[in-house]
């Protein structure tokens, strides 16, 4: 099946590596705000609950996944 | 930070029901499965080159990290909120914490000598079969306003409890009456009564 816009100019984007790392250290800091907000939430109001523990360790694990494979993409780029 | 009295301790929570959670929650999970179909389909219908240096498949892999991240963060936002709204009822009072945004929360308190009345209204097929519906207690006082909490988890469940600790707590403070054992006609005049705690 052809491309229904084939017709269209095609446009492309140029991407460069520092700019993807300046926007990952800029992600970082608004991530780490947000964090330290919810974990300053969770453990003065959360009265020490046992299901603020596990999402507080959940959320932290999944994170630091989620920014390695950030990071390993940006390395390989 | 709650500060109970000493002694007081927590018997129940009450919280929204987790449905109500899981609708945001399922919307977050179909934004986040949604950029690569949307990215598959545009670069299909438009001619689109992606980008003048390195690999595409790596820029790709780190937009859509950011993307997940977005959401994990958003998702944890809206967890907060629904997870630190709650009530608490302890052996004397009920404490509600109102959570209405990260940086505005309300917190008041009830004795269970000032409720009036439980209500409970549960509203169709499926608040019936997960068990959730509306609570408010209502106050004696004219100062204070009533509890409100909407789509609560096991409502009927709550009224029982609230009642019981409502019934203890009476009979634990019951006046009762000194009778006058020695003679010296003191404790009993009328309006001589010591209250038991």
């Amino acid at each position: 099946m052809q491309q229904p816009f084939k017709d269209l100019p095609t446009f492309s984007v140029s991407v460069g590596k520092s700019a993807l790392w300046i926007i990952l250290i800029v992600f970082f800091i608004g991530y780490a705000t947000i964090s330290a907000i919810l974990i300053y939430h969770w453990r003065k109001y959360g009265m020490s609950n046992g299901n603020i523990l596990i999402a507080e360790s959940l959320f932290l694990t999944v994170s630091v996944i989620l920014f390695g494979i950030a990071f390993f993409a940006l390395t390989i780029f | 930070m709650l500060h109970l009295d000493p002694g007081e301790k927590i018997v129940h929570e009450v919280r929204k029901h987790w449905f109500v959670f899981f609708a945001y929650g399922f919307f977050l999970g179909i934004a986040a499965i949604l950029p690569p179909i949307l990215f598959e389909v545009f670069i299909y219908l438009v001619p689109f080159r992606l980008p003048t240096e390195g690999s595409i498949g790596a820029l790709g892999m780190f937009a859509y990290m950011i993307w997940l991240l977005t959401i994990w963060i958003a998702f944890f936002v809206q967890w907060t909120n629904y997870y630190l709204d709650v009530w608490h009822v302890t052996q004397k009072r009920i404490i509600d914490v109102e959570q209405k945004s990260l940086f505005h929360r309300e917190i008041s308190t009830i004795r269970f000598d000032k409720i009036q009345d439980i209500t409970v209204e549960v509203r169709g097929f499926l608040a019936t079969f997960l068990d959730i519906g509306d609570i408010r207690v209502q106050t004696a006082s004219e100062n204070s306003k009533d509890f409100f909490m909407r789509s609560a988890s096991r409502p009927e469940q709550v009224r029982r409890i609230v009642f019981a600790q409502h019934n203890w707590e009476s009979e634990r403070s019951r006046p009762v009456r000194v009778v006058d054992k020695d003679g010296d006609g003191y404790a009993d005049q009328p309006g001589n009564t010591e209250t038991e705690k």
